[in-house]
């Protein structure tokens, strides 16, 4: 019969978990060559030991084994009674977790100081799925810890087209080259789209296996708010003078590289200061709100539309002539001729045009957007 | 008893059987007996460990009355730590 005793004898002598036989006092009765490793010390000295009877919730549980060299090794215990000649012997059965139980001590070691930091963490398996996020994830996110665990990252998808290619490039990346940084749009719980700054990195096991990914992200909401202040003009949301410049700057630099045209527009509000002085400032300022609206209804996609200062608007049309620039200005000097302001009534803009290289300037028009508009204040002229 | 209550994941074992021991003092004493337990970390008395031959831990060994018996494990099963101990009839 097979297998028969020697068989047996093999697969319990080949076995990399240990197992002992305890007799009903709670003396080793036999161990596996496996104990031998377990618990640092050769056979003959650990048959006839006392181990003890064993007591363990459910079917298993941890216990250490006391090592010599690698101090308290932490196994996974299971027990059986088996009858050997009407004697109840207990079967026990070790398995070295200790690699697993450092690992996820390490791991909890670092969650601890993770828990304390304002960025966001989440660990994964290498199939994605969540096994831990810290308290800034559940900030940044708003998915609590028991509402992320279990899930994948899929949980804050945006479901746009391009966010989803990004995604699809993001996890290509990170198998071949194992970690990634950069940015990504996701979804917060409440349903808003907000775009984060994440790095992931993979954690292997001692063989080199993938265990975990960890990422640490950062919202980026308010850096982008600050980017925006920083090109932005606070009143109008149009770009300020410094965006205007940059844009202009590299605008130059591609004219003269291909030999394009480009163009500027720039206007000024007609009695400006009698709009504040009369109505009040806060008045003023709606003007300039309503003005930048109609000019960006306007303007081309392409166009950088910009507050210069005060009561100055500047228009960069790229790839335009000064004859195109003109048929644009002309339609915002009407546009806001036409407008009446529900505060102040009705106002005029002066505008000036300039064609860049300089030598194509329009009849009647500066060739650059010289310190003011041409027109003169209180006498916009059909352009 | 013997346990490891400050190496890396066996706090959790060790507060179990500690736990687990406090009941099974206080039904004893219920029982109008007197019980004396000491508790020690294997960490902090590692001869002693030696000298008592522990080769698993969580351990309860029962010094007297006599025989001296030992039960390893988080001792969550009452009745058969009690049987084990030799403190109840089977």
């Amino acid at each position: 019969m097979f297998p028969d005793e020697a068989a047996f004898r093999s697969l319990v002598e080949q076995s990399s978990d240990t197992i002992l036989l305890l007799d009903p006092a709670g003396t080793v009765a036999y161990a596996n060559p496996a104990a031998e490793q377990l618990f640092g010390r050769p056979l003959a000295n650990l048959i006839g030991e006392e181990f003890g009877g064993i007591s363990t919730a459910e079917e298993q549980s941890d216990i250490y084994i006391p090592h010599p060299q690698r101090g308290n090794v932490a196994t996974n215990a299971r027990s059986t009674t088996i009858r050997l000649d009407d004697i109840p012997y207990t079967a026990v059965y070790l398995r070295d977790i200790s690699e697993r139980v450092q690992a996820e001590e390490r791991l909890r070691q670092s969650s601890v100081a993770l828990d304390a930091i304002d960025q966001g963490l989440m660990i994964t398996r290498p199939d994605t799925t969540i096994v831990a996020v810290n308290p800034a994830f559940t900030t940044i996110t708003g998915y609590t810890e028991e509402e992320a665990l279990g899930h994948t990252p899929e949980l804050q998808r945006t479901g746009r087209q391009e966010d989803e290619e990004s995604f699809t490039e993001m996890r290509r990346i990170l198998e071949r080259e194992g970690h990634w940084t950069g940015a990504l749009w996701r979804r917060r719980k409440n349903g808003e789209i907000y775009q984060e700054w994440l790095s992931i990195s993979p954690v292997h096991r001692d063989n080199g296996d993938l265990m975990y990914y960890v990422a640490i992200f950062s919202d980026m909401t308010a850096i982008n708010q600050l980017r925006q202040l920083a090109h932005h003009d606070y009143l109008t949301g149009l770009f300020n003078r410094a965006a205007l410049q940059q844009h202009l700057d590299e605008e130059m630099r591609r004219t003269a590289r291909y030999g394009d045209v480009f163009s500027l527009i720039m206007f000024d509000l007609d009695h400006f200061k009698a709009v504040n002085d009369r109505h009040g400032h806060d008045t003023g300022d709606r003007v300039l709100q309503q003005v930048a609206e109609l000019t960006l209804d306007e303007v081309r996609d392409i166009d950088i539309t910009a507050r210069w200062g005060g009561e100055e608007f500047m228009i960069l049309l790229p790839a335009t002539d000064g004859d195109q620039a003109q048929v644009l200005a002309e339609r915002i000097r009407k546009r806001i001729a036409r407008t009446a302001f529900p505060e102040a009534g009705y106002i005029t803009i002066s505008l000036g045009i300039a064609e860049v290289p300089c030598w194509r300037k329009p009849a009647g028009y500066a060739h650059t957007p010289g310190p003011g508009p041409l027109q003169g204040q209180g006498n916009p002229q059909p352009l | 008893m013997f346990c490891v209550s400050t190496s890396p994941g066996s706090t959790a074992t060790a507060e179990r059987a500690i736990d687990n021991l406090r009941r099974l003092v206080a039904e004893l004493e219920e029982d109008g007996r007197r019980v004396d337990v000491e508790v020690i970390d294997i960490l902090e008395r590692p001869q002693l460990a030696e000298d008592e031959r522990i080769l698993a831990t969580p351990v309860v060994i029962k010094k007297l009355p006599e025989p001296l018996r030992r039960i390893v494990g988080d001792l969550s099963e009452l009745d058969k730590v009690l049987i084990g101990l030799d403190l109840k009839e089977h």
